[in-house]
């Protein structure tokens, strides 16, 4: 793990982005109804490390990986990178920043042009930003699927005839053409075989080493996250609810739904998965266009109280961790206290935590 | 697969090599495979290729005979003692036309004339309607809610009643836009269908477009910082090419049959020049009479539309096989 | 009560014949679930739709022996096969959006459902059952939502739907594909426990086949693994994660990220899956395999028990081979290179 220093490579501030939602009826006098994909996420990345990003699907956590590089519009407040404010640059403004940071995306059959050869996909950034020749692109190029795993020899093949973590490499490959300093990954490995899997995390992994990079892992599953991240922000309906440094996280989660999450996550250790009191969430996710008042997770949360569905809790350390641990809950969990059905919500019925 | 003494590790190369050379083949290569293999879509590629030679090979065609497009052959030799057009003969393959002239070098004539506007029309229909499409798909919002208004426009605008009165016009008056003459002709033919033929292209074209703009590709090249003429030149164009072909290669027919409508009233290609609407326009009459003068033209026309119909089915297919069941 | 013998499943494709599944054997009990474990053409979903009949056609071959509660699944009749999914074989598909009609309420497919195989009960009767099915499987306030359509529910919803559906004639056998993949995992801890509910309630036996070793640690009684058609290694579940024999189970089990492998190096497999035309006369998993002799791409291991234990099963030549050489082996270090290219 490099040396982490001075101002934060990316910061975003209260970043809000509201999506309209098609189709919906503008009533007179009352506003027009909007998903709330974030809705105040504030986040810091410092240099050298990475950030772990945690949800489940309607976190808001592949939206934030879009605004943080300014493919998406923020409906609200700021991005800032490298000290620089990027809200609303314009396109033209942005396009030499393109070269510092760069993104990954999840599916690797979406995400390469199928038309394409793959030395034309892999060489777009340096024939965008540069103005190398192409004998001078394909030896970049050629180098650069040397280091990802790839055979140069297959410089003029199609994205079809290479298997899926192939072109998930072809895609690391891409993102690595200009030396970027940021590198956001949105679920790279998420559509992978497990074995495949490994690979592409190694190879991540691998790479920062050399080349000092800075990353944003988004991902839904909490043991890659944990396997890469040295700080993890766990996401629910656009808020960000806890955030740590990895090992604090998952050793001593505060927020119920940290806790949940984890709970949840399937182990290949059946000992393990015996004995443990899985906790079973109730119910399903509010809708983003109607969040609910409050605490958001608070509508499934065991230990809900009449407190939080008034006011959502601020982000902040409790029980005397250090500034670099901090929840939104009012009523977190201490250290080695798991999260149970002891406070059940009797609306909703009894907690589902049974085992067989 | 393994060849006795070989070692494991050549049996091995051997293997991996086969499991390669399945793939290595590019999308383009893998349609025209495919393609190859559709027997209608070979006959009728074939039939058109023969058609193009025959427009082609034309003045050959005039020569093998002696008798010229426009020639009249006097009666006895081009007509009847009654002026009645004579039957399909060693000396006139076809037969004659109410002007003592050889069918059948009239039909090859009039292949170059229908070819020609057929694939200029074309042509015309697919840049346009190409460019509007893919402004329109791509940029969205008020470019789109422009571009989509005018391609309604064009769609409600009766080709028939405009295209003849347009031609009408011209025929009497030519109109000079600058150094350009409109009078009637292969030009205003062509242009004609052109502009009516560019909205379905372009409507199709951006309906593609719609959908490919969601794709991460897309987005990805939009984060590599890419502009947006680059990207619908390099990423969304050749998504788009081969719903652009295969409509290009029905569209030639309709042209044809386009063209051939103008002619058959009067407002297409002015005679002398040979074409099979004039042709049959000119063979209604005498069709009792006559029949190999309504005949031929008929069954030239007939055969060039089906073949290109039944090329651009093939082309379709192979371009986006849905499967109705394993080969093996 | 389901017993399948050497099960092989072959497509004939222009590019070659494609085995998807080899000489597959397994049985399933009452009251007990067998998962089964593979990753992309393993071969694992093909299997399964064979034994139901879901892949005929004029390209499939197919044989071995599949019995259902002692009938032949393999030889019935597409009518025969039809009466019994849905009735007596359950079905749960991974995208539960595209196994229900979008333009039919749900209530109104499940009692189309029931209507279709029995033809006595009434709509009244057939629609109170609904509303019980989905109550069943902790659908809240089922007797509103019973006339939704699937749009109207979130994924996890439909999943139960789908659960209900699939338990609705109270079958012997459910067959569950995938079930929890496109779900949260949240929602997925959700649905296993509906799944093992209606186990614990209906004494169903279960086939669930999945991706994810760790819903099999928590749901599986028996487990297969298979890997390129071939079923690599057989056992009982605490057998397979603590006492595995086949390189491939270690191999998956090792490049599965745990909360304690911390940001150690994931040790990988490498390489890629093969291609199931080039299939060669080996072991499928020679190539990528770090304990691999020479005789393993020759000759495939017969999947025979494990020395010490009868009921575990493992396909490969390891404990069978005490006078190779250790030079004979080939380094892990030699094969990773090698592998992780493309």
């Amino acid at each position: 793990m490099s040396s982490v220093s001075g101002e934060p490579l990316v910061r975003v501030a209260s970043l809000v982005k509201h999506f309209p939602v098609r189709g919906a009826r503008r009533r007179r006098g009352s506003e027009r109804e909007v998903v709330h994909a974030l809705d105040g996420v504030s986040l810091e990345v410092w240099r050298g490390e990475t950030l772990g990003i945690v949800g489940e699907s309607g976190s808001g956590k592949s939206t934030l990986a879009r605004c943080m590089t300014r493919l998406q519009e923020v409906t609200a407040g700021h991005v800032f990178f490298d000290g620089q404010e990027i809200t609303s640059l314009s396109q033209r403004r942005l396009r030499p920043l393109r070269r510092e940071m760069q993104m990954i995306f999840q599916d690797p059959f979406g995400a390469l042009n199928p038309r394409r050869r793959v030395g034309s996909i892999i060489g777009d950034p340096l024939a965008i930003h540069t103005k190398d020749s192409g004998a001078a692109r394909k030896r970049q190029v050629q180098e650069l699927m040397e280091l990802v795993g790839l055979n140069p020899e297959h410089y003029n093949r199609f994205p079809a005839e290479f298997s899926g973590g192939q072109r998930q490499r072809i895609g690391v490959a891409r993102a690595l053409a200009l030396h970027p300093k940021l590198i956001v990954c949105d679920e790279p490995v998420s559509a992978l075989d497990v074995s495949i899997q490994a690979q592409i995390l190694n190879l991540l992994v691998d790479l920062r080493e050399e080349f000092d990079l800075t990353y944003v892992f988004i991902a839904h599953d909490l043991s890659v996250v944990r396997h890469v991240s040295d700080r993890v922000a766990v996401m629910y309906l656009g808020e960000v609810v806890e955030q740590a440094p990895a090992d604090d996280l998952y050793r001593a989660p505060r927020h119920p739904y940290s806790s949940a999450l984890l709970s949840a996550a399937p182990v290949p250790d059946p000992d393990f998965a015996d004995s443990r009191k899985q906790i079973v969430l109730v119910g399903d996710l509010p809708s983003p266009i109607h969040p609910p008042a409050g605490c958001r997770f608070s509508s499934r949360c065991p230990r809900q109280r009449p407190r939080c569905t008034v006011v959502a809790p601020m982000l902040e350390p409790c029980f005397g961790d250090p500034a670099s641990h901090q929840s939104a809950c009012y009523y977190p969990l201490a250290d080695g206290e798991t999260l149970s059905g002891g406070e059940a919500n009797a609306h909703l019925g009894p907690i589902d935590t049974e085992k067989p | 697969m393994l060849k006795g003494p070989r070692s494991a590790e050549d049996a091995w190369e051997e293997e991996t090599e086969q499991a390669a050379a399945i793939q290595g083949r590019s999308p383009w290569q893998l349609a025209f495979a495919r393609l190859r293999h559709d027997r209608a879509a070979m006959i009728a590629l074939g039939v058109v290729v023969a058609i193009a030679l025959v427009a082609v090979l034309a003045p050959v065609i005039a020569a093998l005979t002696g008798h010229g497009p426009d020639v009249q052959y006097l009666p006895p030799i081009g007509t009847t003692i009654d002026g009645l057009p004579k039957a399909p003969s060693a000396h006139f393959l076809f037969g004659t036309d109410d002007l003592g002239r050889d069918v059948l070098v009239r039909v090859a004539y009039g292949a170059q004339v229908s070819l020609l506007v057929g694939v200029l029309a074309t042509l015309l229909a697919v840049v346009i309607g190409a460019l509007v499409g893919l402004a329109a798909g791509y940029f969205g919002r008020v470019v789109d809610t422009v571009l989509a208004r005018v391609i309604d426009v064009m769609l409600s605008i009766p080709f028939l009643l405009f295209a003849i009165s347009l031609a009408s016009v011209v025929s009497v008056t030519p109109i000079h836009i600058g150094p350009i003459v409109l009078q009637q002709g292969l030009g205003i033919v062509v242009i004609v269908i052109g502009t009516f033929s560019w909205a379905t292209v372009a409507r199709i074209v951006r309906g593609q477009v719609l959908a490919i703009r969601e794709k991460e590709y897309i987005e990805a090249a939009r984060s590599l910082g890419a502009g947006s003429w680059r990207i619908i030149v390099i990423d969304v164009l050749p998504n788009v090419l081969a719903p652009i072909i295969v409509y290009a290669t029905l569209l030639i027919p309709l042209s044809i049959v386009a063209e051939a409508s103008l002619s058959y009233l009067g407002v297409g290609i002015p005679p002398p020049t040979a074409d099979w609407g004039s042709m049959i326009s000119e063979a209604q009459p005498y069709y009792q009479e006559a029949w190999w003068f309504l005949v031929f033209p008929c069954l030239a026309l007939i055969i060039t539309t089906l073949a290109f119909n039944v090329l651009g089915d093939g082309i379709r297919d192979a371009f986006d096989p849905r499967a109705t069941g394993t080969r093996a | 009560m389901l017993e399948v013998n050497r099960l092989s499943v072959s497509f004939g494709t222009p590019d070659g014949l494609v085995r998807a599944v080899r000489d597959l054997s397994f049985s399933v009990e009452r009251g007990r679930t067998l998962g089964i474990v593979g990753e992309s053409g393993s071969g694992k979903s093909v299997s399964v739709q064979t034994i139901v009949g879901l892949t005929r056609g004029a390209s499939v071959q197919v044989s071995g022996e599949a019995l259902f509660e002692g009938s032949s699944l393999l030889t019935m009749t597409s009518a025969q096969l039809r009466s019994i999914r849905g009735a007596r074989i359950g079905m749960v598909f991974q995208d539960p959006l595209s196994s229900l009609h979008p333009f039919y309420r749900v209530g109104w497919q499940v009692v189309e459902l029931l209507r279709e195989h029995d033809k006595t009960i009434s709509k009244r009767e057939a629609r109170g059952r609904a509303i019980e099915l989905l109550g069943l499987v902790g659908i809240p306030e089922p007797a509103r939502r019973v006339d939704d359509y699937p749009h109207q529910f979130s994924g996890g919803m439909r999943q139960r739907v789908m659960i209900a559906m699939a338990m609705a004639l109270n079958p012997s056998l459910l067959i569950a594909d995938e079930p929890t993949t496109a779900l949260d995992v949240t929602v997925q801890a959700q649905i296993l426990g509906v799944i093992r509910r209606m186990q614990k309630e209906f004494g169903t036996a279960i086939i669930l086949i999945t991706h994810d070793l760790g819903v099999i640690a928590e749901v599986a009684d028996e487990v297969i693994v298979m890997y390129a058609g071939s079923v690599m290694e057989q056992a009982e579940r605490r057998e397979l994660f603590y006492a595995h024999h086949h390189p491939y189970t270690v191999g998956l089990l090792k490049s599965v990220p745990t909360f304690e492998s911390g940001r150690r190096r994931l040790s990988s497999i490498p390489g890629q899956p093969p291609s199931l035309i080039s299939l060669g006369a080996g072991c499928p998993f020679a190539a990528r395999c770090t304990q691999r002799v020479a005789r393993c791409r020759i000759e495939r291991p017969p999947l025979a028990p494990i020395p010490g234990s009868s009921m575990h099963l493992s396909a490969c030549w390891l404990d069978d081979l005490p006078d190779e050489a250790e030079s004979d082996r080939v380094s892990p270090a030699i094969v990773a290179k090698e592998g992780d290219r493309g």
